[in-house]
This record gives structure tokens, C-alpha cells and sequence, in this order.
């Protein structure tokens, strides 16, 4: 039986094989190439009724003539004749070559020993190979199989980048998590912080950053909300729009840090707030405030414009039409928006530094006044803050204590985005339309 | 039927509305000009007065506490923030777009959708959190790997900044590569060509504007970091020889030294100019950016 | 229509109690003193002390919050002289021009109380075989124009430097601690030297030079961690130096000997007085040796 090397069957033709006793493989080859064709031939003949089957599960055949049996890896893989043949070719056969191959086994075989009959009665001399490959319709040749390869190099390639972005986080993440491991706890989250701050908890900055995160947003969403509204429901398409579209962008894209100045010189001096929480959260509300429209904006147009004109029709006019369908139409995505601020006020840092934290203050341990421990006109402990100022500036802190509070950050931020994502893709299997 | 007198409140307060609305919406630009314009005030003064401008931009000397005499130089400040975005650029840029072609033709749904959290998330973590794992994680494994003395330096503050990069250039790259009508993809899929041809031969070369569109925004994130930079750089006045040297970006001047000037000194009102250039420069890289984009959008509509 | 009005009126009462609780009476940060806040600002060295008091003093008086704040001396005297603050904690002197600023701001003169004594260590490596450096050799290190760059200059041959430079440790520039240092080693004539490494807090200093085998840094006595040596230090090149100790800052023999201060708006008067007597007094100058400073001599008034 002719041995399968991969989907290539493979015959075997020696000088010193035999046609009779031969079966093709390399321990015992044939003798004449005529035998080695015929075997392929018969291979695909139907006993019963002597037709040709189609070629399937096989990609090819290769003959090989070995100067003594010899075992497989002494076979040569050069001085390789390919010839193909397309079963499913229509129209004149061809001359075996790639671009042209023969229309039917049989005379494709016949036309190889033909081919090769000058050679000699074998048809090969020691070493060589021809290689008859069936050349299906969309089978590739070499441009094809090159366009593969680049394919599947560049999808590698891109994978690992991906992988090489994704990787570092989730190790990052994993470290952080096992260095704070044993400081979590409940007591971590609220106790205050003890010891000139080297060990306790961080309940003081935490409720802290609540009181940020709350102020900025109560100021930052109805602005935000009603800009978006403007912006896709009463602006014309002309330069004041695009002035504002521009204006959003812009908002976006300013560093921090000049909004912790912006801060200081509108908030702080000119408004006359003093470094106060007030302070800090109008900044937090102006660096939040893009974020907002834009998504706003995104949210109603998303609302078909039927909807609109369907009020319109029934002598709505358009604040009515928009606060009764368009709004609450679009109300996934505007609290998208609104909760992915939410994280980022409370992470952000350098907004807060000049405008309302403070290092250190003692807050009430216990009690309703634990949970309320800041007024609005003075500064407050915020946890990006302390982060800093722990990882930094305090001798004596633990590490764990450190790594503890960057994971508390971590995870505030990180579950107020996995709410907006759930609570978007909630909202977006409920959608009417 | 409506009750007479909500009728009539109904239309006497809708104007109101429409005008609070309208207000809202013009507040954007009120913003945009008020940051410009109070930054620029509290820096103003010394601007015309003690501030040379020549030595401002080409004197390394930052030295605004001295006692002997106030320098304000900041070259090297300049070339800290240059060069540590430069090497944020040069990892996130490539790992960013790579990403989105990735995430956009090549992978699967289920995980193009996990992909597409995970990045969200790296998104969200605080900068804080980043210069704390620039100061503490990374800096311990970049003196182990490279053999520098210090560890926080360059290569740490450029590899911290891409990874913080990494998302917004992944989603704007993504968002420019879905903009890309599928009657592209699907002639060139007709002509024969697999994937990554498509990508290659197509995509990139259509999307381009909106590709640059990213990476501009993606180096506007990196020039206004502020906290990830102070913790992770080594904050160091000097102009850098090589990616092992600490350096000082511009930001983090602003964020350590703000709190020490007395207002209306000359030191503070140097911080503002110092913040008012941050200002233009965010402004021009986003004022590009978007024009880049508006270019692409003319001429599909022509 | 109905809910909306509901959550707008709900988020408005949560406001108002927001508003209205909070510790004690509220005032505008501006005018400071009165009533049970008092707000200290400044000197990063200082600020674990600063901290320790306020939680002390919680104890002893639990009617008055202590608010405290870091940023450098630089920070607690500005914020003096622009008024936000009822104290400054500083580890340096006011210069006289602030003085006089702050005079002017605020109609009085500025007063200072000396709180703790600090020796300002110089940090090496454990494993840097020097163990003693005098202030010349100092200055030609850290200043301007000096020509101490490598470890085999000073003197010292630095194994585990591979590269043998020194790399300097230093703090920003809002940092007392900076400021004292330039001082006391350069003099008024001279600046520091650019490129040295400048962290933002006195303990960042010490764990730079921990982890960083060619470095030297100052900081804070206190703040000596396993990992680093302090220097002997001695005024001319040659002498044997003094090692920095409670006992060597108080007599005088360490250079590096400096006062910690607290700076008020005129004379203290009410909370203000009280939280510096207690300061002062046998509780506060307990913390202070907690801390690791020394506390301020008992001398008769």
C-alpha cells in the first residue's frame, strides 16, 4: 500500500524494485513508473464498474525513485517536477503546468510517463520526485499560498500585540492584588486612618472622595445633560455649532493639571471659594463636563427621528416632545456617560491637589458625623490623594498598606465602570427599537 | 383637555427651557475660553514684566527659588516632556493600532468583546495608581532588567504613558477602521484578497486620517499627564543622554512646585505661563486632530 | 414629570445635610483662626509630627480638629502669607523678604516657635564603604561647578557602583529640607548643582538611596530606614565628624542641626495659643521624640 505522507500519497520506484512483487512503499518500490501510475490509477477505479472516482481527501501523489529501498528521510526532496490536474476543469485540458493542469486522471498519468520516457525505462533517475497535484478550483498556488502565509504572520503578530497590551495589565493587576491581600478587610474600608497614618484604614478619604464625586456630578450632569441636548435637539448646522462641537473636544483633550490651575484661579481666587471641597468639585464638574455632552449627545441621536416627528405631529412642542420620549428614550446612554465620570473623578488626582485636599484631617470615628464628616466650604482627604501622599511622603507606611489602597482606588473605579457597562448592555436589550 | 392655567405656564416656561438649554450648550466654548483666559491671567504679569522670553525657552537653568537670582529656563523641562512622550508614542502607537486592526478584523465576537472591556478597564485606572506602579513595581524590575542605577527614569515614565495611551488610540484607531464603509472590504474580498490584504491594502490607507486622528490624541494624553509622570520619571532638571535618565516633564514641575509659591509671585505666575503653553499645545494637537478628520469626512461625502 | 421633580428635591435635602454637618461651625478659609478648626500647613518633615500632634490632640482636646496638609515649608509659608492658614509648620527660617511680605498681607508680623530640633542625616548605600564626608566635600558635590562627580573623586572606591558616578538625591524645591541644605552646605553665593534626582517627600529621599547603591542623598534623621547609612559629617576636610544624634543636634557639634518651626499670624491668640502650648509642653514634646526629632531643650523662660 503506498504510504500517506501527510495528504501526499506517496509511491515509491526503484531501479532494483519489482513490478510484481513491489507495492510501492520505500521497503519494497516498484520498478517502472507505467506500474507506479497504474497503481495510482487503480487506487481511484471502482471495482464494480471500472469508472474513475472523484479524487477526494487526497491533495496529490508523489512518485519517487529511490536508488536502493531506503528508508523515508533518505528520500530527496529536490529535483521536484510538479504537475497538477483539475478534475473540475472545464474547457480545453491543459499541459499540466499550474495554470494550466490536465482535465482528468488518466491522461494525466499517461501524459507524465510520457514525459518522462526519454529518461529511460524507469522514467526517474535516483532521487528525483514527481509531485501530481490536484488543483481544485480555489486551491491555492504559490501567490495564493505566500498570501496565506503573510495572512496568518500578520494575524500572529497582531495577536501577540494585543496579548502584549492586555498581559501587563492583568499582571499588574494580579501583583497589586496579592501585595494588598492581607490588608483588605472590612475593618480597612472603615476605619480611619491611625498611627501618623502608617496603620488604620481609609475610611476618612474614602468618604471623602465621595463627597467629590457626588458635588462635581450634581453640578456636572445637568449642564452636561442639557448641552448634549442643545447640541443634537435646537443647534443648526452652522459655524456656532461647530464652534461648540470644537469647544467639546477641546474641553476634552486639556492636561489636568491646567484644570487644577483653571481651578485655582477661577474657583479658588476669583469666586472667592478658598481651597475648598466646593472648590475642587466645581473643577472636577469642568474637567467631566465633555465627557458628558458627547455621550449625551450619542444617546439622542441613537433615538430614531420617527419618534420625534410622531410627537411632533400630535402638537407637542419640543422641550415636551423631548422630555417626555427623547430623554427617557435615551436614558441608557446618557447614565453610560454619567457613570463613567464617576470614575474618573474619583481617580483623578492633580485637579483636587490645589483646589480642596488636604493630607490629613481627624474625622469622627463613629456615628452618623463619621459619615458626614466634611463641610463644603473646607477641604477634605480624598484616596487618590492619600494614595500619593502615602506612597510618597509618609515614612513607616507598610506596603501593604499601600498596595491596599491602590487596590481599593482600583476596584471603586473599576466596579463603577463594569456597573456602566452592564447597565449599557442591560439597557440596550430593552431598547423598543 | 388641558387644565387652563398649566396650559399656560406650559408656554410661557418653554422659552425659559429652550433658553437654559441653549445656555448649557454654549457653555463648552465659555469653559474652553474661561481656562484659557484665568490660566493666562494669573501668568500674565510677568509675561511683560520680569519674564525674558529667550532665556525662558532656551535656558536649562530651572532654578525659581534661588536666592541669588531667579532662573526660569525651561529647556529642559521641554525636552523631558518630549522625550518621554516620544517614547510613549513609539510603544502605544503601534501596540494602539495594532490592537484595533486586530479587535476590528481579525478576531472573533466573543473575544473582541472581552477584549474590548479589558481595554475599557485599563482605561479607567486612575493615573495615580499608574505613577504608584511606575514607582513601585516597575522601578524595582527595570533596575533588575537594564542595570540602571535608578529605576525611575525615561523608559519607566514612556512605558507607564503608553500603557495609559494604549486605550484612547485603540478606540479612536477602531472607531476610524469601522468608519470605513464595508463596500470597501467587501470589493476588495470580491478581488480575492484575504484579511490582513484587505487591512493592508484598503483599511489602512482609507482610515488614515482618522488612524493619525488617534495617534494625536493618544500624544495630547501623554504631553497633560500629570500625576504618572511626577511619581515615575525621577523628576530630574536635566537634558536626558540616554532612556535610563530621570528627567522633569513640564506637568509635574506645575504639580510639585504650585503649592510653595506665594499667589502673585513671580515663581507662581511663571507656573501659569508654563501651564498656558500646556494649554496651546493641547489645543493645537486637538485642533488638528479634528481638522485631520473633517478632512477625511469632506472628501467621502464628495 | 413626578419623579423628576422627586429626585431633584431628594438630592437637594441630601445637600443641605451635607452642608450643614461637618465639624462645627463653618467659616470661609480665609479668615482662619476662630472656632475648632485649625489648619497646619508646610514642611513635608515636619508633616509626620504635624499628623501625630493632631491625633494627640484629638485626644486631649475633642472639641478642636486639627486639619493638616504637606507640600514643603515653602507651601506653609505661602499659604502664611496669603492667609488661608492659621500655622505654618516650617523646617526652615523665614527669609526676611517673606517676613515682611506676609507683614504686609496680613497686617502682623509673622511669629515662629522652635517645636523640635532635626539633624539633617546625609544617606549613602549600606554597602558604600564611606562612612564619613565633610561639608567642603559636600558642596563640591551637590553644588554648582563641582568637580566631586564620581565616588573614586570623593575619595571612596564604591564596589558596588558600577559606574562609580554619584548620583545625587535632593528634594523639590518647595522642600524646607532643600532649602536649609542649599544654605547650610553652599552658602547664599552659590546655587545646587541641575540633574540631581529631586523627590517629593524626605522619605522618598532615603528609599532612593536604599535601593540605589551610588547615591547619596539628605534628608531628615528620622527617617532612617534598614538599607542605608548615615554619614559622619565634619565642617573641614580631614576631621573625624559627628555622627547625627539627638544629643550632637542638641549641643551643637553636628553642622546639619536645625530647628523645627511653627509659624503663626502675629501672636496666637485662642485655639491657635492653646494647640502651641500643648505643643510645646510635656505631651507635644513626647510626640516629638516619637517621631525620632529631639525635643526642644528645657530652658527657664
Amino acid at each position: 500500500m503506498p504510504e500517506p505522507s501527510g495528504r501526499t500519497l506517496l509511491y515509491a520506484i526503484s531501479a532494483t524494485g519489482s513490478d510484481e512483487e513491489g507495492d510501492g512503499t520505500l521497503e519494497r518500490p516498484f520498478q517502472s513508473l507505467e506500474r507506479a501510475t497504474s497503481a495510482v490509477l487503480a487506487l481511484h477505479r471502482d471495482e464494480a464498474t471500472g469508472q474513475l472516482r472523484t479524487l477526494t481527501g487526497t491533495h496529490g501523489f508523489d512518485l519517487v525513485c529511490v536508488g536502493t529501498p531506503a528508508n523515508r528521510r533518505s528520500v530527496s526532496k529536490e529535483r521536484r517536477f510538479s504537475y497538477y490536474v483539475d478534475p473540475e476543469l472545464v474547457g480545453a485540458d491543459g499541459d499540466g503546468s499550474e495554470r494550466a493542469p490536465w482535465a482528468d486522471l488518466e491522461g494525466a498519468l499517461t501524459a507524465i510517463v510520457g514525459i518522462h520516457r526519454e529518461q529511460g525505462s524507469n522514467g526517474l533517475t535516483p532521487g528525483e520526485r514527481i509531485h501530481l497535484r490536484v488543483h481544485g478550483l480555489f486551491a491555492g498556488g504559490a501567490i495564493e499560498r505566500r498570501k496565506q502565509l503573510v495572512e496568518r504572520v500578520a494575524s500572529a503578530v497582531l495577536a501577540v500585540v494585543t496579548a502584549l497590551i492586555v498581559l501587563p495589565l492583568v499582571a499588574i493587576l494580579a501583583y497589586l492584588v496579592a501585595k494588598a491581600w492581607p490588608v483588605l478587610s472590612a475593618d480597612f474600608l472603615f476605619q480611619n486612618p491611625q498611627t501618623y497614618m502608617t496603620s488604620g484604614g481609609i475610611w476618612a478619604p474614602l468618604v471623602g472622595t465621595f463627597y467629590f464625586v457626588f458635588i462635581s456630578l450634581a453640578i456636572a450632569a445637568p449642564i452636561g445633560v442639557l448641552a448634549g441636548v442643545y447640541l443634537n435637539e435646537y443647534a443648526s448646522e452652522n459655524w456656532l455649532t461647530r464652534l461648540v462641537n470644537l469647544a467639546v473636544l477641546n474641553l476634552a483633550g486639556v492636561p489636568s493639571i491646567v484644570h487644577a490651575l483653571f481651578g485655582v484661579g477661577a474657583f479658588v481666587l476669583f469666586a472667592g471659594l478658598g481651597r475648598s471641597v466646593l472648590a475642587a468639585s466645581c473643577t472636577l464638574a469642568v474637567m467631566t463636563l465633555p465627557v458628558i455632552i458627547t455621550s449625551t449627545r450619542e444617546a439622542l441621536a441613537a433615538v430614531p427621528f420617527a419618534f420625534r416627528e410622531a410627537c411632533w405631529n400630535m402638537g407637542a412642542s419640543r422641550w415636551q416632545t423631548i422630555r417626555t420620549i427623547v430623554l427617557p428614550n435615551a436614558i441608557s446612554g446618557i447614565l453610560t456617560g454619567v457613570i463613567l465620570q464617576v470614575s474618573r473623578a474619583a481617580g483623578e488626582t492633580a485637579p483636587i491637589l490645589f483646589t480642596g485636599a488636604v493630607f490629613y484631617v481627624a474625622v469622627p470615628d463613629q456615628g452618623l458625623a463619621s459619615f458626614f464628616p466634611y463641610a463644603l466650604n473646607d477641604r477634605a482627604m480624598a484616596l487618590s490623594y492619600h494614595l500619593f501622599a502615602i506612597s510618597t511622603q509618609v515614612t513607616g507606611v507598610s506596603e501593604g498598606l499601600q498596595y491596599g489602597t491602590a487596590v481599593v482606588l482600583i476596584g471603586l473605579v473599576v466596579s463603577v465602570n463594569l456597573i456602566s457597562i452592564i447597565f449599557r448592555v442591560y439597557l440596550r436589550s430593552r431598547k423598543k427599537w | 383637555m388641558r387644565h387652563p392655567i398649566t396650559h399656560r405656564l406650559a408656554l410661557l416656561s418653554e422659552p425659559l427651557v429652550e433658553w437654559t438649554i441653549r445656555i448649557c450648550g454654549w457653555s463648552a466654548i465659555f469653559f474652553v475660553f474661561a481656562i484659557f483666559f484665568f490660566v493666562f491671567r494669573e501668568g500674565a504679569p510677568v509675561l511683560f514684566r520680569d519674564l525674558d522670553l529667550k532665556e525662558f525657552f532656551t535656558s536649562l537653568n530651572w532654578r525659581p527659588d534661588s536666592r541669588i537670582q531667579a532662573q526660569y529656563g525651561v529647556l529642559a523641562l521641554l525636552a523631558g516632556t518630549a522625550s518621554v512622550t516620544a517614547l510613549a508614542m513609539a510603544l502605544s502607537v503601534p501596540a494602539g493600532l495594532g490592537a484595533a486592526i486586530f479587535v476590528s478584523e481579525f478576531c472573533g465576537r466573543p473575544t473582541r468583546e472581552t477584549l474590548k472591556i479589558v481595554i475599557e478597564l485599563l482605561a479607567a485606572i486612575p493615573s495615580v495608581v499608574w505613577g504608584f506602579v511606575g514607582y513601585m513595581v516597575l522601578n524595582p524590575i527595570l533596575i533588575w532588567a537594564t542595570g540602571a542605577p535608578i529605576g525611575i527614569n525615561i523608559l519607566n515614565g514612556g512605558i507607564i504613558l503608553a500603557l495609559m495611551s494604549v486605550p484612547i488610540i485603540m478606540s479612536v484607531g477602531e472607531d476610524a477602521l469601522k468608519a470605513v464603509p464595508d463596500t470597501y472590504r467587501e470589493a476588495a474580498i470580491a478581488l480575492g484578497a484575504n484579511r490582513w490584504q484587505v487591512v493592508y491594502k484598503v483599511l489602512l490607507p482609507a482610515a488614515k486620517n482618522g488612524l493619525l486622528a488617534a495617534a494625536l490624541l493618544g500624544i495630547g494624553r501623554a504631553v497633560g499627564e500629570t500625576m504618572a509622570v511626577l511619581m515615575a520619571t525621577g523628576h530630574s532638571v536635566q537634558i536626558p543622554q540616554s532612556l535610563l535618565d530621570p528627567v522633569r516633564t513640564l506637568t509635574a514641575t506645575i504639580a510639585a512646585e504650585l503649592g510653595e509659591t506665594v499667589e502673585g509671585g513671580a515663581h507662581y505666575r511663571v507656573l501659569f505661563v508654563i501651564g498656558s503653553l500646556l494649554m496651546l499645545i493641547s489645543l493645537v494637537v486637538n485642533l488638528s486632530a479634528d481638522l485631520i478628520v473633517k478632512g477625511i469626512r469632506g472628501k467621502q461625502n464628495a | 414629570m413626578k419623579p423628576f421633580v422627586a429626585l431633584v428635591i431628594a438630592a437637594g435635602l441630601f445637600s443641605g445635610v451635607i452642608g450643614c454637618s461637618g465639624a462645627g461651625p463653618n467659616e470661609s478659609a480665609s479668615t482662619g483662626t476662630s472656632g475648632v478648626v485649625i489648619r497646619i500647613t508646610g514642611s513635608d518633615t515636619m508633616v509626620n509630627l504635624d499628623q501625630a500632634w493632631a491625633e494627640n490632640y484629638k485626644k486631649a482636646r475633642p472639641d478642636v480638629s486639627v486639619q493638616i496638609a504637606g507640600g514643603g515649608s515653602g507651601v506653609g509659608i505661602a499659604g502664611l502669607i496669603d492667609g488661608i492658614l492659621d500655622i505654618a509648620a516650617s523646617s526652615r527660617d523665614m527669609a526676611p523678604d517673606e517676613i515682611e511680605r506676609a507683614t504686609k498681607r496680613t497686617g502682623a508680623e509673622p511669629k515662629g516657635f522652635t517645636v523640635g530640633l532635626d539633624a539633617l542625616a546625609v544617606y549613602v548605600h549600606q554597602d558604600n564603604p564611606l562612612e564619613a564626608v565633610s561639608m567642603e566635600d559636600l558642596a563640591e558635590i551637590y553644588g554648582d561647578g563641582g568637580h566631586i562627580v564620581r565616588w573614586s573623586q570623593a575619595g571612596v572606591k564604591n564596589a558596588a557602583c558600577a559606574s562609580d558616578e554619584i548620583i545625587r538625591v535632593s528634594r523639590q524645591n518647595n522642600s524646607g529640607t532643600y532649602v536649609y541644605f542649599r544654605e547650610a552646605v553652599l552658602g547664599t553665593r552659590r546655587e545646587l548643582k541641575l540633574g540631581s534626582i529631586d523627590q517629593s517627600g524626605s522619605k522618598d529621599v532615603v528609599a532612593l538611596v536604599s535601593r540605589t547603591p551610588c547615591a547619596i542623598g539628605y534628608s531628615g534623621m528620622a527617617y532612617a530606614i534598614p538599607g542605608v547609612k548615615t554619614l559622619r559629617m565634619s565642617k573641614k576636610k580631614g576631621e573625624a565628624g559627628v555622627a547625627p544624634t539627638a544629643e550632637s543636634a542638641l549641643d551643637g557639634s553636628y553642622p546639619l542641626a536645625r530647628p523645627l518651626y511653627l509659624y503663626t499670624r502675629g501672636n496666637p491668640t485662642g485655639p491657635v495659643k492653646e494647640f502651641i502650648d500643648w505643643a510645646l509642653g510635656e505631651d507635644g514634646q513626647r510626640v516629638v521624640r516619637d517621631i525620632g526629632y529631639v525635643p526642644v531643650p528645657k530652658r527657664s523662660e
